[in-house]
């Protein structure tokens, strides 16, 4: 499998849109970098865990869009028709499902892992700093959970109807424009802009006990969802 | 075959499809998340919030729609396979671009149905300011631009890459990309839907029309070019985009075409007549003091004419009595709006050399002339052209003169040529005759006097002026009332269109503050002849200004919205009050400090605005809307991560810095300064300090004369320095 | 209509030679059959001829004039049916072929529009959308497309896949019909329909021309190469064998041969056997 494993990932990564999509991440991401974050969010640092979190919550629509589109590889019209042929192998279908998925999140990790690596060269460059492991919890506290469910629910819609893929992309985008509840404030990042104010200065990073459930539930819900695919009866 | 029986096809295929109709559906309703969920439009005025607002928004969802159904419509023949069939049929260049015209016609078609659709409703709320031109135009150069760019450049998109999500995903992030900071700085980089940062309500649109449209036939030259290029990459005979662009070539009407198209839309970029080009940096800019103090200016004699209200384009030729008294010819230099060109210069009737600097600062440039050794000189210059917009105001739209059929704006340099020399007194007196279109009245810094009509259309009016101030004139369909208090007098010139609504809350407002000021302070040395003016404004001056005897308010803060909600908080009643009380501290007397530079006029005029809510909504109010919120941003300016780390501020990159630091002032200016000035009152009693106030500003500063510095107004406080502060 | 193909040849970009000088006179009135082997070069020749391929090399002239020149003109006397093609679903039979019209510049369109429907027997469909139609409705939309404003030469690939016996003979008629004044060029895999209707056999393979004349001369060419016989499994091997029947006295074999064997018998051959044996000659 681990033949099948690379085929698939040069399949999602070695095409135009997989650069042009990290092409996009870097520009928005040097965008927000050099416009908002380097004055530092909520009066924290601009290398702060909080300023850092702030990055990911509004790069956030990008790399899902981007997981979303890997996606489309496994969804769409062509790989149904194209199921028929791979379903009649003696492969075992959980297995090639795991593989997939192996794929398809490796792929995710490269886009965001693109994103930090942007930002920990920005920091050391304009402020000449490197203590790149306090990033490590707004890492997985703001971009892991959504991404992850991004990946198994556009893997649930994409399997009713490829085109629900393409309209779920739009997800984030909506969410950010509208007045959200705290625990949902990570989408558009206005949690990370007000909950530091509220705490002494230069807090360390804490989350309310809100969000941590509701980022909590939503990678529950992906890691279940990609589970539901990779074990489900029938061919994938 | 006929083209417009292939466009009839297609047409009639495009109308069978359901992403047709969803994209129709989806451009109708766009408009609507415009009056609440995306509001790109800066201004506040009743034209911004139910014209510009939803017109761009329903331009954006509009270019993504039909970008959609562009793009859809390419990728069908191909996932269809029908392109086996038609290829055989019809070059598929041509196919191409009866596609490209089927798709815009039902644009076009889309957004005239949303025009009519939103016309009733938008009539309806902007009531007494509606105006069925302007609607018109936003329609045109607002909504419609979105399809059409959109689908241009899903088109041309395609046509590169021939695949559906790419195509998409280029085409989605231009959308966002040109909605973004970078993109609402320069009005030539919108090219989706144009920069609209607001719309008058009652003085004329001119500089977002004609900057729409500019750059509206910009971006067609440039999308239009890339799409010809694009149809150059229609898949033919098998082969890729190179092979098949190679093979096209040989119609070279289309690379010809295209080539054209994109210098054309090049040069209309790069010679923009809107904008100048003053220097990025000027904040730290220093420019040359080249005043010539061997010069004396006895008085200036202007006439101007406007040629053109559609271009807002102007002629003038003024007149300089000039002294010179050093026996030696003297270089003489003088400011003009960066639009304008001088085309002669002579000096007592012989023409003399002039040179234009081209050296672009806050919208205004130098011109270098030599005058002669005579005593007595009459300098003439004769100018002319479109007054330009300062770039660092791009993005707000703000120009500090314009003109146009509904409005007009002029002063300084923006008016006459403005020479760099002494004035031979105070009462230096400067004339302007001018004429203007009957409907409009013209009002001035000085007295203003209306002539005889001229019979085309244009009455003759002569405005005069006298002092070290630059003569000041609005034009519009202004009407007058006269306001009593202070003991001055004071004139409200506003447009007739807000008759009916000026009977409420705004026009006490601005008389309880000339009250309360006069009472404290002392009054305004202002006279029959020269009275202080409240003159409403356009919207494109972003709230209010106050500058010699004129005191500047924006026309939204006279707006339903406004007007009709008094409740709505220190905001609207604070604007009109702020702007009057500067009247005493900004223009009576000036705060200024050598080692403090955010000791300022704001503050002072800030503090003085609380204290006038105090007294009409209660102490409760006014320390609700004032000293706390004044508190709770100086408290988070300190908390400021670079003022708790001074030396990353020392290591960041000088832009990075600067724009720092300009927010942390910007803070301290207002908000910290009013906050010091509130903590002396806690500390010495309200009574004492007024009485502090009213010694200082009639007697003025004794350590910087004529300004009033922090060490004044301490030592006036028997305050110690660090008694008071503003964190 | 006459086309005239001049050493024609033709590469794909990745290196691989479709077509090898390949010289043909077509013209009208005549029903050409052509066949071969996949990837013979079949699909290629047709691309080029509806110009939707450049050749390498050599020419394509049609009535004296370059193809590549009068493509436009060309294309207004040209009828095509592709063996792999698609329609726009949405729309009915009727407005389909109404586009179609449009698109090949018809004056009349609506009068051409129902001659072929009745041509191709889908009047009663005509309203009904292209997705609710079967495959073979769909076919006979295809063909009716190509046979719109009567077009001077026809190209059909694989024309009759998906019809039932009785639409094959119906549409080999009107194939027939339209031949009587027109060129018709018909690629098939059905020997059937070649053999009926086709007074001209054009075998292509390896992309080069093997044989071209009459159907006739290419079954006399394999006179003495076709034998019947019982089945031996241990000596047949050398044998093509084309047909196995099982029959009471059991399996009875038909095969081509350059030499038959002695325990074959000579039979008279078909056009199957004769177009199995010219290939199996190209192939040695």
């Amino acid at each position: 499998m681990r033949k099948v494993f690379v085929c698939e990932l040069r399949r999602l990564l070695l095409n135009k849109f997989f650069f042009g999509i990290l092409a996009a991440v870097l520009l928005y991401g040097w965008l927000l970098l050099s416009g908002e974050v380097i004055l530092g969010v909520a009066y924290t640092a601009p290398f702060s865990p909080w300023s850092f979190g702030y990055y990911l919550a509004r790069l956030l629509p990008l790399l899902w869009v981007g997981t979303l589109f890997f996606l489309t590889f496994f969804t769409s019209e062509g790989e149904r028709r194209t199921a028929v042929l791979t379903g009649a192998t003696a492969v075992d279908p959980r297995r090639f499902a795991g593989v997939r998925c192996m794929a398809l999140l490796l792929g995710m990790l490269l886009l965001l892992g693109a994103a930090v690596l942007l930002a920990a060269v920005f920091f050391a460059y304009t402020l000449h700093w490197h203590d790149w492991g306090s990033l490590l919890l707004p890492l997985l506290a703001v971009a892991v959970p959504p991404l992850v469910f991004a990946a198994g629910s556009g893997w649930l819609l994409g399997g009713a109807c490829p085109w629900l893929v393409y309209g779920w992309m739009l997800a984030p985008f909506i969410l950010s424009a509208l007045p959200l509840p705290e625990a949902l404030g990570l989408w558009n990042g206005t949690l990370l802009r007000s909950y530091p104010l509220t705490l002494p200065a230069d807090p360390p990073f804490t989350l309310p006990a809100a969000v941590w459930v509701a980022q909590g539930l939503l990678l529950l819900a992906g890691i279940l969802l990609l589970g539901m695919r990779i074990f489900r009866r029938g061919r994938l | 075959m006929s083209l417009r029986a292939l466009f009839r096809v297609e047409l009639g295929r495009l109308l069978c499809g359901r992403l047709t109709w969803l994209a129709v559906a989806a451009t109708l309703l766009g408009p609507l998340a415009g009056y609440g969920l995306y509001r790109p439009a800066y201004g506040d005025s009743m034209a911004s919030l139910y014209l510009a607002n939803p017109m761009l928004t329903g331009g954006l969802i509009g270019a993504a729609a039909f970008a959609l159904l562009m793009l859809a419509s390419l990728e069908k023949p191909r996932r269809s396979r029908i392109a086996a069939i038609t290829d055989a049929a019809l070059s598929p260049l041509r196919l191409a671009a009866v596609r490209l015209f089927s798709v815009l016609a039902m644009a076009v078609l889309t957004v005239l149905a949303t025009g009519l659709l939103y016309l009733p409703y938008t009539w309806y709320k902007l009531d007494i300011v509606f105006s069925l031109g302007d609607y018109w135009l936003a329609t045109a150069l607002i909504l419609l631009s979105g399809p059409v760019m959109g689908t241009l450049l899903a088109a041309a998109v395609d046509q590169f890459a021939y695949r559906l999500d790419i195509s998409l995903a280029v085409v989605l992030a231009c959308i966002v990309f040109s909605q973004g900071a970078w993109c609402s700085r320069f009005f030539l980089a919108q090219w989706c839907v144009p920069l609209v940062t607001a719309l008058s309500d009652a003085f004329g649109s001119a500089v977002i029309w004609r900057t729409a449209l500019y750059s509206r036939i910009v971006w067609l030259c440039l999308l239009t070019s890339l799409y010809l290029l694009s149809l150059l990459g229609v898949r033919q005979y098998g082969r890729g985009l190179i092979g098949s662009f190679a093979r096209h070539l040989r119609f070279a009407a289309l690379p010809l075409l295209a080539a054209t198209l994109a210098a054309g839309g090049g040069i209309l970029w790069a010679r923009q007549p809107f904008i100048d080009h003053s220097p990025s940096d000027w904040m730290s800019y220093q420019p040359e003091d080249r005043s010539n103090t061997a010069l004396t200016l006895a008085g200036t004699e202007i006439e101007a004419r406007i040629e053109s209200y559609l271009l807002g384009t102007l002629s003038g030729t003024a007149s300089y009595r000039i002294t010179n008294t050093s026996g030696e010819s003297q270089e003489l230099y003088f400011e003009l709006d960066s639009g304008y060109r001088v085309r002669e210069v002579t000096a007592n009737g012989n023409p003399v050399e002039w040179e234009d600097m081209c050296n672009d600062y806050i919208a205004a440039r130098e011109v270098r002339c030599v005058l002669p050794a005579e005593e007595q000189i009459t300098l003439v210059v004769e100018y002319g052209g479109m007054p330009k917009m300062w770039n660092a105001q791009e993005e707000l739209m703000s120009s500090a003169g314009f003109i146009s059929g509904k409005g007009i704006e002029l002063f300084g340099s923006h008016l006459a040529p403005s020479l760099l020399l002494q004035l031979a007194g105070e009462e230096t007196p400067v004339t302007l005759d001018i004429a203007l279109r009957d409907s409009m009245t013209l009002v001035s810094s000085g007295t203003t006097r209306r002539g005889a009509p001229n019979g085309d259309g244009t009455t003759n009016w002569h405005a005069e002026d006298a002092g070290a101030g630059e003569l000041r004139i609005f034009a519009g369909d202004y009407m007058c009332r006269t306001l009593e208090g202070g003991g001055f007098p004071i004139e409200f010139w506003y447009s007739a269109k807000y008759e009916p609504r000026l009977a409420g809350e705004g026009i006490d407002i601005m008389q309880e503050a000339i009250d309360y000021c006069t009472e404290h302070y002392g009054p305004r040395t202002f006279t029959q002849d020269k009275p202080f003016k409240i003159v409403q404004s356009t919207v494109f001056q972003f709230g209010g200004s106050a500058s010699g005897n004129i005191s500047q308010m924006g026309e939204s803060y006279f707006s339903d919205q406004n007007l009709a909600s008094p409740d709505k908080g220190a905001d609207s009643a604070e604007v009109l009050a702020h702007e009057i009380i500067h009247q005493w501290w900004g223009l009576g007397v000036s705060l200024a400090d050598m080692e403090d530079a955010n000791w300022t006029d704001e503050g002072m005029t800030t503090y003085s605005t609380y204290r006038l809510m105090a007294e009409l909504k209660g102490e409760e109010y006014a320390r609700a809307n004032y000293v706390e919120k004044w508190e709770r941003t100086t408290s988070q300016n300190a908390q400021s991560f670079y003022m708790r780390h001074p030396e990353y501020l020392a290591v960041l990159p000088e832009a990075y810095a600067a724009e720092v630091k300009a927010a942390a002032d910007s803070v301290n200016w207002y908000d910290g300064t009013a906050l010091m000035i509130y903590r002396a009152e806690q500390k010495i009693g309200r009574e004492r300090l007024d009485a502090v106030l009213a010694r200082l500003y009639t007697q003025g500063g004794g350590e910087l004369p004529p300004y009033i510095t922090l060490g004044d107004f301490l030592n006036a406080c028997d305050l110690e320095e660090g008694e008071i502060g503003r964190a | 209509m006459k086309i005239s193909i001049n050493s024609l040849s033709m590469t794909y970009p990745n290196g691989k030679q479709a077509l090898q000088d390949i010289s043909l006179e077509l013209e009208s009135p005549s029903l050409v059959g052509l066949r071969g082997p996949n990837g013979a070069g079949k699909p290629p020749l047709m691309k080029l001829l509806v110009a939707g391929l450049t050749e390498s090399a050599g020419t394509i002239l049609a009535d004296g004039a370059p193809l590549r020149e009068n493509e436009t003109a060309y294309k207004r006397r040209l009828g095509y049916l592709p063996q792999s093609f698609g329609l726009y679903d949405e729309l009915t039979g009727e407005r389909v072929l109404e586009y179609m019209a449009a698109l090949k510049g018809l004056h009349d369109q609506k009068k051409a529009v129902q001659a072929v429907l009745s041509d191709v027997n889908l009047e009663e469909k005509r309203r009904a959308r292209i997705r609710t139609l079967s495959g073979g409705q769909r076919q006979r939309v295809g063909i009716a497309q190509a046979l719109l404003g009567e077009p001077r030469f026809l190209i059909f690939d694989e024309p009759t896949v998906g019809l039932d016996p009785e639409e094959r003979i119906h549409f080999r008629n009107l194939f027939s019909r339209a031949a009587q004044d027109k060129l018709v060029l018909l690629s098939t895999h059905i020997i059937e329909d070649v053999q009926s209707v086709c007074n001209r056999l054009i075998v292509i393979h390896h992309g080069r021309i093997r044989f071209s004349g009459t159907p006739q001369e290419l079954i006399r060419m394999t006179r003495g190469h076709v034998c019947t016989f019982s089945e031996r499994p241990e000596e047949d091997a050398a044998l093509h064998i084309t047909a196995r029947v099982n029959t009471a006295d059991g399996v009875q074999c038909r095969a081509v041969a350059r030499t038959l064997p002695a325990y074959a018998q000579p039979a008279e051959p078909t056009l199957e056997d004769a177009y199995l044996y010219l290939i199996e000659e190209a192939e040695t």
